[in-house]
């Protein structure tokens, strides 16, 4: 069998099963058609490592340029004209507003919160 | 100076002495491209101590270990550092492992924009600015934490006093 063949990364058992077929593979590997198959294959990866570099250092310039305009100007806006203080405050007193008018209607005798509080102590503690 | 593709370069220490340690930095290309620091085998005690050392040393060089590119402690002990830390060599990134080879033109062209813009990153008062960033976050998380509370007291009422259809 040829040599090409032999390091091919069938087993045993299946290069056994090819007993008899050595001349149509051996024409096959010296034909123009395989050699014309193997030399793209190379080229193709060729290709391809060539341009991992390249796509690996444009990623790294995206990167480092998302780096610089988050850091030198994204902050900085963030830091002196934050917003999030006010936000904070603005919720604080809708809450209170909220957690007030919730109490009063919550506190009713009959109101929902109130009855199932009762079922839920009445059908534990009785 | 030449262009350096930024892949992982070892910083080999020969000792914990401070100031051989000061010249190792100060010679190496951290910062500038990804590197790591291999501790493994050494105590605790010897690793907490050269830590508060290389802290130092960095901020001396004004060199922030995580921007542009970071510089990685390995170590089986965790550590407390500003130092992003790994427990072993294959726990790195595998982004900045790549097979180096000579750099064609295209390359050279996107490197020298690439150090440029590393250079841009260093500039930067990075210490202050990433004070500021988690001092804001701290607010942003009580933010967070509010809206979350208001939601479901807005839920609460939107159930309790439903509006009217039109």
């Amino acid at each position: 069998m040829s040599k090409k063949l032999g390091s091919t990364t069938l087993d045993k058992k299946n290069i056994k099963g090819l007993n008899g077929f050595e001349d149509v593979f051996e024409d096959y590997v010296e034909s123009e058609e395989y050699k014309a198959v193997e030399r793209k294959e190379k080229e193709s990866k060729k290709t391809a490592e060539q341009y991992e570099m390249q796509t690996f250092l444009e990623q790294e310039n995206a990167r480092l340029t998302a780096l610089e305009v988050f850091l030198s100007k994204k902050v900085t806006i963030n830091t002196n004209f934050s917003q999030t203080d006010k936000l904070i405050l603005k919720q604080l007193e809708r809450m209170e507003e909220l957690q007030e008018k919730l109490s009063i209607e919550l506190k009713k005798n009959d109101s929902h919160f109130q009855k199932n509080l009762a079922h839920f102590f009445n059908s534990h503690f009785s | 100076m030449s262009i350096k593709i930024p892949v992982f370069e070892e910083i080999v220490l020969k000792d914990f002495n401070e100031n051989s340690l000061r010249t190792l930095i100060g010679e190496s290309r951290v910062g500038k491209v990804p590197c790591y620091i291999n501790l493994i085998g050494h105590s605790k005690a010897e690793l907490e101590g050269f830590i508060i050392t290389l802290e130092l040393i960095l901020l001396e060089y004004n060199i922030h270990p995580e921007f542009p590119y970071p510089l990685y402690v390995i170590s089986l002990i965790p550590l407390k550092s500003i130092c992003p830390w790994v427990r072993t060599l294959k726990d790195l990134p595998d982004h900045y492992f790549k097979r180096v080879k000579r750099p064609n033109n295209k390359e050279l062209q996107i490197l020298n924009k690439l150090s440029l813009k590393v250079d841009k990153v260093k500039n930067l008062e990075l210490y202050k600015i990433i004070n500021e960033l988690n001092t804001s976050a701290l607010s942003q998380k009580e933010l967070f934490l509010k809206t979350k509370e208001l939601y479901f007291l807005e839920f609460l009422n939107s159930k309790l006093f439903p509006k009217p259809k039109k």
